[in-house]
């Protein structure tokens, strides 16, 4: 099994990977200034439940090809949507480039509608910038246009369309970009998520995009929990994640048993003197965040957005509030309805699962080592192992003995 | 023919052989009624078996009802019914009437003297008798008038019994259409109690206010005053059909099955159903006798329009001077005033008036059969549309909502709302229903019976008692 690390890649490498993958209609060649050589190497990010958008070179120039087109994606199992995306997926491959780099990016509009690709926080020509009808035209469907730039910086930037994006945005149609400094970094793991909300009516498949705060799925690169990845990481590694938000809430990212420190945004490093340990990132709305950490901890660490609405899956927001409303002496409902039972007036938790409209997810669930986790949406598990040989994840984490809670009794 | 009808008529008249006793009539009527898919009906003239009507009513009002025992009840107790029937005797009674001769005048006289010159003079005294013979003549004519009369009040008679029924099977359906609907709101009902249980409790918890509470408060009460007024309706149908069977007392506590038939699964055959019920129908027949009556009334003013009135008589007569005499006598009037041209004039405007009214009769039950026979088949389409579609969606909707509601995708009131509308849908199907059946005991009606008799091979009296 190859893993992330073994691939730490040259572009010859992903030359191979990415010929002849698509072949779309190239558009004319812009002229390429002399200069142009790819840069590396580099430590590739991995994008959890997605993928890496592969390059050619030629003439110096790495070539990407983006197809911007609706694609289905697995939220989680049980629940498939209809989203539009890049390449076949939400968000759309990771762009990874470096500092230097000349890149020609071909995008081809396979969607029904037009648009256009803007790359937000690269510092580029003000033609390539992507906004339609201020610095282009709009891509028609069935049209390819190419876009052609050398990156002058390094860091976390994203790409989306900026033509009807309300629509397009609200459907999933944003990826990374990233750029890695021209100096090799000292980063064992690298990851990037990005997060985006929804709303799938429950039973439905396509996302409404008329939505504006009502959102009723959460997403980490367009997955759900129990569906996202776990972040795994070697005891010692110093790991670095990436945020990237093109949702209409900020998302305060939660990591617990580490303190971090913010790196970076999507407007360059963070300096140094500006640095400071917290354990909560808040990812603003329409901007990226770099956190680093050592991972000196052993364990299985949550790692969640903490807005609590945030890490379940569809539920209702108008739902009657039961909490500790007394039952029914006679439970007319039942009798009304039977078969119904009154629920809530526990809370939410612990509740059976007694069914639910097709395509539609629990509004909590996962199976950890202890019981149920409860959780949905923005949630993944950091696990850090002392001594593995394999990114691949470990399972679950065996505490030591005494290093975990017990009933008291008596 | 009429020398002859006339001679049999005379020969009856002299031999006095006619009885005022209506059994023979209602016999008729019975058996037109019958003919029409009715009931067997019993008259109870003369009271002696009153016992046994009233105990096959108790026994038929003891039990469940079923549409045809209410029929039977009422044809056996209703007294507008019976009060009915006696238009048979007085008809009866009329045609006993037009076969007896007028009686004989017998007229005596004293004659006292007083201004005398002989010695020999007693008080005199005459004696004689007179008999019409007019009536004699006409009295072939008269019975023929009122024999048609008393063929008129037959089927008189027999309609406003096939009416009877008709209206004793609306007014059925309609009470169990209403008991129904009011179990559906009672359902409606309960699903509502349950919402404002819920409203209660959840204010009780401080988790919602009172505007909430008074939201749901004011959802209930609507739905229990719907209650009350379909209770009233309930009752309202019962009297109905309470005073159509013609009970009272203990027996108007009677019980009902409790559901509408289900829809029969194929139609009876709905061809030519206007000329069946021209046919068939009595009341048409009945107006088509009144005619012919005024017809025959016609006819014996304008061949007696000679004859006012006219006796014969024989006399005897002593007088004061002591001889007696003996004497015939004949009077006739001359029609020399009254030809009876006023009396023809009369019966002529309604003869044509009869005839007309028969006409507008007929045009009359030819639109109604198709109006009632459209209502049926849409009745019909409306009730499998309610079956087949509307109830089962609305079900659907329920089976949906409560799959949210277990995955806490929608809460309560959502789901008590979707069983509510549910329960309506329901209840407009027992509306529907309703309609169906009544539109089939109005085309029953309309046709004098024609569905039931191409249905019920096995004939009539089915449901004696
Ligand atoms: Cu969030």
């Amino acid at each position: 099994m190859i893993t992330r690390r073994n691939i730490l890649s040259s572009g010859a490498a992903l030359f191979a990977a990415g010929a002849g993958l698509l072949r779309g209609r190239d558009a004319q060649a812009l002229p390429v200034p002399a200069q142009a050589v790819p840069r590396g190497p580099y430590r590739p990010v991995v994008t959890p439940n997605g993928s890496t958008l592969p390059w050619t070179l030629k003439d110096g120039v790495k070539e990407f090809r983006l197809i911007a087109e609706p694609v289905k994606r697995e939220f989680a199992a049980g629940m498939i949507v209809d989203a539009w995306g890049y390449n076949g997926q939400t968000p759309g491959p990771t762009i990874e480039v470096v500092e230097g780099d000349r890149v020609r990016l071909f995008v081809t509009n396979r969607l029904p509608e037009r648009t256009s690709v803007h790359w937000h926080g690269v510092r580029l020509p003000n033609g390539m910038d992507g906004v339609a009808g201020l610095n282009q035209p709009h891509i028609a469907p069935g049209e390819t246009y190419v876009y052609e730039f050398t990156l002058k910086q390094h860091g976390t930037m994203m790409y989306h369309p900026h033509s009807d994006e309300m629509v397009q945005m609200a459907l999933g149609m944003m990826g990374f970009f990233i750029v890695h400094p021209r100096a090799a970094e000292r980063v064992d793991r690298d990851f990037c998520i990005m997060l985006h909300e929804w709303f799938v009516a429950p039973g439905t498949s396509r996302p409404n995009p008329a939505v504006m705060t009502d959102f009723n799925m959460f997403t980490f690169n367009s997955r759900v929990w129990p569906g996202t990845d776990a972040l795994v990481a070697k005891k010692g590694d110093r790991v670095r994640i990436r945020f990237g938000n093109l949702s209409m809430d900020s998302h305060p990212i939660h990591l617990h048993g580490y303190s971090f420190e913010q790196t970076g945004t999507d407007g360059g490093p963070t300096p140094s003197s500006a640095r400071f340990p917290e354990t909560t990132v808040n990812v603003p709305v329409g901007a990226t965040r770099d956190v680093e950490f050592v991972a000196d901890a052993p364990g299985d660490w949550a790692f969640h957005c903490h807005k609590s609405h945030h890490t379940m899956n569809a539920m209702s927001h108008e739902l009657p509030n039961m909490i500790g409303v007394a039952p029914a002496s006679d439970d007319k409902l039942a009798r009304v309805l039977p078969g119904t039972m009154s629920m809530g007036n526990n809370g939410m938790g612990g509740m059976m699962d007694m069914g639910r409209p097709p395509n539609t997810l629990p509004m909590m669930s996962g199976a950890g080592p202890f019981g149920d986790i409860e959780m949905g949406g923005m949630f993944t598990v950091v696990k850090v192992r002392e001594g593995i040989t394999s990114y691949d994840d470990p399972g679950w984490y065996k505490n030591p003995e005494g290093t975990t809670p017990k009933k008291v009794t008596g | 023919m009429s020398r002859r009808f006339i001679a049999v008529a005379a020969a009856t008249a002299f031999l006095g052989c006619a009885s005022t006793s209506p059994s023979q009539p209602f016999q008729d009527t019975a058996a037109m009624v019958e003919a029409r898919g009715g009931h067997k009906i019993v008259w109870n003239q003369a009271g002696g078996d009153d016992a046994t009507v009233t105990r096959s009513v108790r026994d038929l009002l003891a039990r469940e009802l079923t549409v045809d025992a209410a029929v039977q009840v009422a044809l056996l107790h209703n007294q507008d019914l019976v009060a009915t029937y006696e238009d048979l005797g007085i008809a009866q009674a009329d045609l006993v009437q037009a076969g007896l001769l007028q009686n004989p005048t017998f007229t005596g006289g004293v004659s006292l003297p007083y201004a005398s010159r002989g010695n020999d003079v007693v008080p005199g005294f005459n004696l004689s008798v007179t008999q019409d013979f007019v009536s004699i003549f006409t009295m072939a004519a008269r019975k023929r008038i009122a024999r048609t009369e008393l063929e008129a009040v037959k089927r008189r008679v027999a309609d406003a019994v096939l009416r009877a029924a008709f209206d004793v099977s609306a007014a059925f359906y309609a009470l169990q259409a209403a008991e129904q609907t009011a179990e559906m709101r009672r359902m409606i009902l309960e699903a509502g109690d349950a919402a404002l249980d819920l409203a209660h409790r959840q204010h009780d918890a401080g988790n919602i206010n009172d505007l909430d509470v008074a939201n749901q408060e004011s959802l209930f009460e609507q739905v229990r005053t719907d209650l009350v007024r379909s209770d009233a309706e309930v009752a309202s149908a019962r009297e109905s059909l309470a005073r159509l069977m013609g009970v009272w007392g203990g027996d108007a506590a009677f019980r009902i099955a409790p559901k509408l038939p289900d829809l029969p699964e194929a139609e009876q055959s709905l061809e030519h159903l206007e000329s069946l019920a021209i046919a068939r129908r009595l009341d048409l027949a009945a107006a088509h006798e009144e005619a012919q009556a005024t017809s025959h009334a016609l006819a014996m003013a304008q061949n007696f329009w000679f004859f006012g009135g006219g006796s014969v008589g024989g006399s005897f007569e002593r007088s004061p001077e002591q001889y007696s005499a003996v004497g015939a006598s004949a009077g006739v009037d001359l029609p020399i005033f009254d030809q009876k041209q006023a009396v023809i004039a009369r019966l002529q405007a309604q003869k044509r008036a009869r005839l007309a009214r028969e006409q507008a009769l007929a045009v009359a039950i030819r639109s109604e059969v198709r109006d009632v026979r459209t209502r049926l088949v849409t009745a019909r389409a409306v009730v499998v549309r309610y079956q087949s579609i509307v109830v089962p969606l609305r079900r659907r909707v329920v089976a949906l909502s409560q799959q949210q509601y277990n995955a806490m995708l929608l809460g309560a009131y959502q789901l008590l709302f979707a069983k509510q509308n549910e329960v309506s849908a329901y209840r407009e199907l027992i509306e529907a229903l309703r309609d169906y059946w009544t539109a089939r005991a109005a085309l029953e009606r309309a046709t004098a019976g024609a569905l039931s008799n191409a249905s019920n091979a096995q004939g009539p009296g089915k449901t004696r008692p």
